[in-house]
């Protein structure tokens, strides 16, 4: 079943104005979105909102969201991250829809797998964060990309609109950079 | 290994909901040129647009039917027979309707109901490679009822024309995007817009020129909620004949 993976039929449906593809689309890319918020946010309220804030961002701005390689997926992590990095504006855009979600306090045990979630991700690039926040944020993005979500250069590129091969010379750079800050290369970053 | 972080299904649910709600809501308010790139009529059908202004343009799909439809009604996971399979057909023209709230796969397409579209139909062409033989598959739970109604089609796309000053126009399709778009114009009927216009009036990076994705960023943000008025042609390219209206 081709499509399982392939975003392209199914985009093509929503924005035909197939609502329920647009359904599907979320049910696609919800966890892994949710999961990229809790990444950047460390708590469940705000990952909420800003995963809600991202999919109305992909309704709203549809008519300019890349299909990288036959997914939206890319387009919605590097939405995701700029919701996530300005979540009061997200906020105030969508507070109609945000407050009638209904909210659930999390569990002791949950809010410690969520915790262990973002300290298990930091963790991968525990030994470079503080240079890493010092990166411009086009520098960020597709170094969260390629080594944090595991994202090919090329496909990273392509959904923050640089060229693969700008990409490339930039993650070489911030290899670099990062290598002459801490001494050595963190394993997971590779040009 | 599978992180054990998902969303809370309560809010999940809460929140799907509300995102087809404001998808639904929204969704007219897109132009028409959009829908062309669908590049199948019956999605335009299935989005309760008037198909008569695509249809017949330059670049739509043609799609010639070749048997009588099926209709093909069931619960849970089954199969809908087609019959024998014509020689010449390219695809299987569906349309299917979710009689129950839930998840349904037929074929290779999901289709999901939520509450508010139970007994709504979703259209589209499925090419011959995806039938199991010569039947749909559909997948769902026991519970979930459905019905199926499909016929055998030849759907080729048809060539974009050529004016005289050698541009090419008609709707967006699988192929790509012409010089000159068919709209919908405000006051209604089809023109066409430039490409380039378009592409720049929707922030297209290309059609921009930007130096960095922060300042497309910075464009996008500045450019939301705001419309542009594009002027429409016959397919000349240099007669306007109205305008296009593009909200951002």
């Amino acid at each position: 079943m081709s499509t399982d993976e392939d975003d392209s039929s199914t985009w093509a449906r929503a924005l035909a104005g197939d609502v329920t593809a647009f359904g599907a689309i979320f049910d696609r890319h919800r966890d892994r979105a949710f999961r990229h918020a809790v990444y950047h946010l460390g708590n469940r309220e705000d990952a909420e909102d800003a995963t809600a804030a991202a999919f109305l961002e992909l309704w709203r701005r549809r008519a300019t969201v890349r299909v990288v390689d036959g997914s939206v997926l890319p387009w919605i992590l590097v939405t995701t991250t700029n919701v996530a990095r300005n979540i009061d504006r997200a906020r105030r855009r969508y507070r109609d829809v945000l407050r009638r979600l209904p909210r659930q306090a999390p569990s002791t045990e949950e809010a410690e797998l969520l915790l262990q979630g973002r300290l298990d991700a930091q963790r991968r690039l525990a030994e470079a964060a503080p240079a890493i926040d010092r990166l411009g944020r086009t520098d960020r993005d597709l170094l969260m990309l390629t080594a944090v979500e595991e994202m090919p250069v090329a496909t990273a590129a392509e959904a923050l609109g640089i060229s693969a091969g700008a990409a490339r010379t930039r993650l070489h750079r911030v290899k670099t950079r990062l290598r002459e800050e801490l001494g050595s290369a963190p394993a997971e970053v590779s040009s | 290994m599978k992180s054990a972080i998902e969303m809370e299904p309560v809010f999940t649910h809460a929140l799907r909901d509300e995102l087809l709600q404001f998808a639904q809501a929204r969704r007219r308010r897109r132009p028409l040129w959009f829908l062309g790139a669908a590049g199948a009529v019956s999605v335009l059908v299935g989005a309760g647009v008037a198909t008569a202004a695509i249809l017949g343009l330059p670049g739509s799909p043609v799609s010639t039917s070749l048997t009588e439809q099926i209709v093909v009604e069931g619960s849970g996971s089954g199969h809908a027979e087609l019959g024998t399979v014509p020689s010449d057909a390219t695809h299987v023209a569906v349309e299917f309707t979710c009689l129950s709230a839930g998840g349904y796969r037929v074929a290779t397409i999901q289709i999901t109901c939520a509450s508010l579209d139970v007994g709504s139909r979703s259209f589209f062409d499925l090419p011959i490679d995806d039938l199991e033989g010569s039947a749909i598959t559909i997948q769902t739970s026991d519970s979930r009822a459905w019905k199926v109604t499909a016929a055998y089609i030849d759907r080729k796309t048809s060539p974009w024309a050529v004016n005289a000053k050698g541009e090419t126009y008609g709707v967006i399709n699988e192929v790509g995007t012409p010089d000159l778009i068919a709209v919908e114009m405000q006051a209604g009927g089809v023109g066409y817009v430039r490409a380039t216009d378009l592409a720049f009036a929707n922030g297209d990076p290309e059609a921009h020129d930007f130096r960095s994705p922060d300042e497309a960023l910075r464009w996008q943000e500045e450019a939301a909620g705001t419309s542009v008025l594009l002027p429409a042609f016959e397919s000349d390219g240099l007669t306007q004949i109205g305008v296009f209206l593009v909200s951002r």
